[in-house]
């Protein structure tokens, strides 16, 4: 018999949603909330009447340099949030920041800063080794700096709900509430094979009920929702999938999932606009451009560094 | 003056010397603004003064057009870019460097306006409109009045560019600013081709509002009428003899105007009845020659009527067609027609060979001959009520009249009389001013140039149209010339004139070579100007601007004129 011929919708280029719906780790095995009823289909959306914020942050490899013999890395980092309220789509200018960071093995640089040329100042960042070591530290940093960029924008706008691209395992525990992260690749299974089933029955605008995991000390509730997607294709299974989580208490948690109906499906891209579509949301595909703007010229910088290269070898 | 900045000079785009572009942040920026920029060449600073000729918006922020839709439903943020772009037409001091992006623009008012139009430079600027901020236009008056340059040329789409009314809106201002120094004994001749428009010229319009008075007053003009003006019309086609009215529909103050029989010969009037000299290789020289003989004919004659003394075969049937020396008598033109005739061709003049006076027919062949009194015959129904023997001659004298200006009523004359009252008072106004007897300027203000002064082909009011525009600036005889395609027109009839307006146009004739003096932008616009705008170009200033003039406080028509006119209207129901 001839295998069912299916697409990832994805461009090949990046990593694909569906690189695992794999079976869970055994630490990771997710249990049904049974407040959120049967294991079947939902479809019930709330409307969400405050601001949303979207946060998303950009990051990008500027130069691998080396300190004498030790290799370290120059990285650069922008985040930002876009607001979405009833009748307007906003940049709010207090919540974009980027910061540039000099990622090298402790001792290895002297100073605080690193700066190459004016404007262009690197902070430093010690970290161990490895090149992989030297990224993941940076990549903390922008994790860090998403959460904080969260947690500024619950503090201005009480009323907001805000929304990370990416999980929420690092948020602290003080600042969960009215916070859900979305994933859109699932590297990660969390639902048994026949949990898993229900996601292949899940059609465009309906979410799975709302389960619940730890990892590490965290409790975690999060559930799978489907995006439309057109035209209309049998993808894969997991191609229109978005996983939703939020670190908040089960209360919420339950009364945020019919809002995530309320809010995703509307705002899904379209494959000739975004090469991951649909899970990356319109308005997070215009941050991610502007965010891009904000890092400036890759070239530019290239230049600078030379540049300074040069002066310090003479 | 210093104002807020409306924007900053763009760095994402080529800044100029000559021109640049300018984001917008503050207010509106629409075509025709004109604007400042100050930039610090280190330590040497440049003014830099233009005019906007684009503007647009776009969204910043869209990757796709269809991004639009999302940014109007609020689903992505994005920013709209408000850019023009501007036409330097000034720098000072003059070094050519390019301003800074991020310099601020200002809008120029007051004096940056003045030194960024050059008006500062203009010692006698002649109000010629509004622009679109509200500020008065100018011209210079040098360029108008034949010192540096003079003529006007204004160009557009009959009933659409209101070509006539802002000629005579140029009069007013001519007349009423004060500008013009000797304005008091500056004559004009206007030719009325349409209608009777003309012929309130001379009454306050009913219809000006107060808003519209208030802007001649900004100006520095009267909201008036014309003050001194004098009008003709054509004798009525049927009527007896001895009582000549003007075909009018005005009641009072129109002359009528012809010539007499003896002065259309004496004066050589005869070749502004042939349109078509170069039809025939030999016509013209005949027309000379004819003209020559009619002149002689007319010698010591009083007139109106013309006695001549070799016409044996003449109408000798009345009586009364002889006078005491048993010469024949002419007194209609048709039987001027009818001598010539006897002259040229003989008494068989349907015959093979023309058997005609050797001293009249130049030794023509009788083809010639036969074209000739053709195209004759076929004026004479035309002109007959104009070139008359029973009355002496009352043709309008725009430089001996006692009035400013003297409309002269064309509009229901075939084009053939037409070109005949043109050319006849054309010739007779600047062969006036060639012989130094007025000293005050001279304005003619003739529509359709492209029928009297075609591109192709030659007649003899296209010889005295040349002259004006060549010669006549310097003599004092400026034109203000009209037409709908300035194509058609002789080219240095069009080429002569110092200040060149544009209404109206149509897009093929926009793209004619003839308009390349107006950058794009203003030649795209000229499409959809509407009624009382118009884009003017004068040589001092390097960019056309673009005028409104105001509502005419002339009436330009019986209904609009503020006398009452129902005793008018009364008489001509009864065809008084």
């Amino acid at each position: 018999m001839k295998p069912r011929l299916r697409l990832d919708v994805w461009s090949p280029d990046h990593a694909a949603p569906e690189a695992s719906l794999a079976q869970p780790l055994p630490e990771l095995q997710a249990e049904p909330v049974a407040a959120d009823g049967p294991w079947a289909p939902k479809r019930e959306a709330a409307p969400w009447t405050g601001p949303l914020f979207f946060v998303d942050g950009r990051f990008r490899t500027d130069a691998l340099i080396f300190l004498d013999d030790a290799p370290a890395l120059l990285a650069s980092v922008a985040v930002g949030a876009v607001g979405l309220e009833p009748g307007r789509a906003f940049y709010e200018e207090a919540a974009f920041a980027v910061r540039r960071f000099l990622v090298a093995p402790p001792g290895a640089w002297p100073e605080p800063v690193f700066s190459p040329a004016p404007g262009l100042d690197y902070e430093l960042v010690e970290a161990g080794g490895e090149p992989e070591a030297l990224r993941a530290a940076a990549m903390e940093r922008r994790g860090a700096l998403e959460m904080g960029l969260g947690d500024g924008l619950r503090a201005r706008h009480p009323g907001a709900l805000v929304l990370h691209d990416g999980p929420l395992h690092r948020l602290p525990a003080a600042a969960t509430a009215g916070r859900l992260g979305f994933a859109k690749t699932h590297h990660r299974g969390y639902l048994n094979a026949e949990q898993a089933a229900l996601l292949g029955e899940l059609a465009a605008g309906e979410r799975s009920p709302v389960f619940t995991f730890t990892r590490g000390e965290r409790r975690f509730y999060s559930w799978y929702l489907r995006l439309p997607l057109e035209p209309e294709r049998p993808y894969a299974a997991a191609a229109t999938l978005l996983r939703v989580e939020t670190a908040a208490p089960e209360a919420e948690a339950l009364a945020l999932a019919p809002v995530s109906l309320g809010v995703f499906p509307r705002l899904a891209s379209r494959p000739f606009r975004d090469p991951r579509a649909p899970q990356n949301l319109v308005p997070v595909g215009a941050l991610e451009r502007e965010l891009g703007r904000r890092l400036g010229s890759a070239g530019l910088i290239r230049r600078r560094l030379l540049e300074h290269i040069r002066r310090e070898a003479v | 003056m210093k104002k807020e900045a409306i924007g900053v000079v763009l760095g994402s785009r080529e800044a100029t010397p000559l021109e640049f572009w300018i984001g917008i942040q503050d207010g509106l920026v629409r075509l025709d603004d004109v604007v400042w920029v100050e930039a610090d060449h280190g330590g040497l600073v440049v003014r830099y003064y233009g005019m906007v000729d684009r503007v647009h918006k776009v969204l910043e922020g869209t990757q796709f057009d269809s991004d639009t839709f999302l940014a109007a439903g609020h689903l992505i943020p994005t920013n709209t870019a408000y850019v023009a772009h501007v036409t330097v037409t000034r720098l000072e001091p003059e070094e050519y460097l390019p301003p800074d992006p991020g310099s601020p623009v200002y809008l120029a008012r007051g004096d940056s306006l003045n030194a960024a139009l050059y008006y500062d430079r203009m010692k006698q600027k002649l109000p010629v409109g509004f622009m679109r901020n509200g500020e008065p236009a100018f011209v210079n008056l040098a360029f108008l009045d034949g010192r540096q340059g003079g003529h006007v040329n204004i160009s557009g789409i009959s009933g659409v560019a209101a070509k006539t009314s802002y000629a005579l809106f140029l009069l007013h201002s001519l007349y009423t600013s004060g500008v013009l120094e000797d304005a008091a004994s500056a004559k004009t001749l206007i030719f009325n081709v349409k209608g009777q428009d003309l012929f309130y010229l001379d009454r306050p319009n009913r219809e000006l509002a107060p808003e519209e008075r208030e802007r001649y007053a900004a100006m520095g003009l009267a909201a008036e009428p014309f003050a001194s003006v004098a009008f003709f019309a054509p004798p009525r086609l049927a009527q007896g003899q001895g009582h000549i009215t003007a075909s009018s529909h005005r009641a009072e103050g129109v002359r009528a105007y012809h010539w007499s029989l003896v002065d259309f010969c004496r004066d050589g009037l005869l070749p502004f009845l042939f349109s078509d000299r170069g039809a025939m290789s030999n016509l013209g020289f005949l027309i000379d020659h004819v003209t020559a003989r009619l002149a002689a004919l007319a010698h010591g004659q009083e007139g109106p009527e013309l006695y001549v003394d070799d016409w044996p075969g003449g109408p000798a049937t009345e009586a009364d067609l002889f006078d005491a020396l048993g010469r024949v008598r002419i007194d209609r033109f048709d039987q001027l027609v009818d001598y010539v005739e006897a002259k040229l061709l003989g008494d068989e003049a349907e015959g093979e060979e023309a058997t005609g006076d050797a001293r009249w027919t130049a030794r023509q062949h009788t083809g010639t001959l036969q074209a000739f009194v053709r195209r004759l015959r076929a004026a004479a129904r035309n002109v007959g009520h104009l070139i008359r023997g029973d009355a002496a001659s009352n043709a309008p004298d725009p430089l001996g009249s006692s009035a400013q200006i003297n409309v002269v009523d064309l509009h229901n004359l075939s084009p053939q009389a037409q070109m005949f009252v043109v050319g006849s008072l054309l010739r007779r106004v600047f062969g006036a001013k060639e012989s130094d007897r007025h000293r005050g300027k001279v304005f003619v203000v003739l529509d359709e140039l492209n029928k009297y002064a075609p591109r192709e082909g030659e007649s003899p009011i296209k010889d005295i149209l040349l002259d004006i525009a060549e010669r006549g600036r310097s003599l004092g005889v400026i034109l203000i010339g009209a037409q709908q395609t300035a194509s058609e027109v002789e080219r240095r009839v069009v080429g002569n004139a110092a200040v060149r307006v544009v209404g109206r146009l149509d897009a093929a004739e926009a793209e004619r070579p003839e308009y390349r003096y107006l950058p794009g932008a203003f030649r795209d616009r000229a499409l959809i100007l509407p009624q009382g705008t118009m884009i003017l170009h004068q040589p001092e200033v390097p960019v056309p601007i673009a005028v409104q003039f105001p509502y005419p406080a002339w009436a330009t028509k019986a209904s609009e004129a503020v006398e009452d006119v129902s005793d008018e209207a009364l008489k001509d129901e009864l065809g008084l």
